[in-house]
């Protein structure tokens, strides 16, 4: 009977090319418990006015008069006129 | 900062001619009014718009020089709105810079027993009351350095010119309160806005006349007689 060399196969540098490696991955992947999918709410992309915490409106603006007349009378209006 | 954003604010080669419109303003309306009226609110949302219009109205009054292209015309195309905030649209301020003036609330402040002065030569009452209260100026651009610029403009205007304001008009104060921060406008998209608040107080007086004689007393007689 003849002799016949046997034949090795060099593995592949990248791992991923590798028969071994690829049969290894494929058994842990089988073995990981399946996630649980979860649904998740998606905010909209334009906030609501009320959250717009920068932006105001000229017609919510509204000055304390007291807060005026202690800056303009610091000294405070006295009763002699 | 942009080359874009910068541009909106550069002073264009030519100035442009002062705004005619502007000179009649002051002498004829507000004046004349405060003198036959004397002070109320909606006269100083009135003046403060004046102010602003005659300051706005010529190249040579502008201090900022990168405000100078934006001179106030009465009609379009002006390079600055001002106006008051019930005749103020969003869409007027989209393209050019806008000074939004806004009365705010007043208070009185009694400074005297029931506002009674004295009676004078005549027999008649007087009474006086001071009234505070402020005005909001919303400086408004698209640029937020450029409502920091109209802002900064705007309140060296009124407070470098308060004292004589005060004086002219009989105030008993005229200041710029404070500067707020910059914020975003509501309104309109990407327009940003610096309040500047003036303060002022000012004095009411009057006097009441009888249409008739002050009631003196009674004089009563009794017969007991009966």
């Amino acid at each position: 009977m003849p002799h016949i060399p046997k034949r090795v196969t060099q593995p592949a540098s990248d791992p991923s090319q590798s028969s071994v490696t690829s049969g290894v991955r494929r058994e842990v992947m089988a073995t990981q418990p399946r996630k649980k999918l979860e649904i998740k709410k998606v905010e909209p992309p334009i906030k609501k006015k009320s959250q717009m915490m920068d932006r105001v409106s000229p017609w919510d603006y509204d000055v304390d008069p007291n807060e005026v007349e202690r800056t303009l009378f610091p000294e405070g209006l006295n009763s002699n006129g | 900062m942009g080359e874009s954003a910068t541009a909106d604010w550069c002073a264009s080669e030519e100035a442009p001619a002062p705004s005619q419109d502007a000179r009649q303003l002051i002498k004829h309306c507000v004046e004349g009014a405060w003198r036959h009226l004397g002070w109320r609110r909606l006269l100083m949302t009135g003046f403060l718009r004046d102010v602003l219009v005659r300051h706005f109205s010529n190249p040579r009054f502008i201090e900022e020089p990168d405000l100078r292209a934006a001179i106030w015309q009465e009609t379009a195309p002006t390079g600055i709105l001002i106006e008051s905030i019930w005749r103020w649209r969003g869409d007027l301020t989209e393209k050019r810079p806008a000074v939004i003036i806004k009365p705010n609330a007043y208070k009185n402040v009694r400074v005297l027993h029931n506002d009674f002065v004295g009676t004078n030569e005549e027999g008649n009452e007087c009474f006086a009351t001071i009234w505070v209260g402020s005005h909001t100026l919303f400086c408004i651009h698209g640029s937020g350095a450029g409502a920091e610029i109209l802002g900064a403009e705007v309140q060296r205007e009124l407070t470098q010119f308060g004292p004589q304001i005060a004086r002219t008009f009989n105030l008993k104060k005229f200041q710029v309160t404070g500067v707020g921060g910059i914020s975003e406008l509501e309104e309109a998209t990407e327009n940003f806005l610096v309040p500047v608040t003036v303060g002022w107080a000012y004095e009411e007086v009057w006097t009441l006349e009888p249409e008739a004689l002050r009631f003196a007393g009674m004089k009563f007689t009794f017969n007991l007689d009966c």
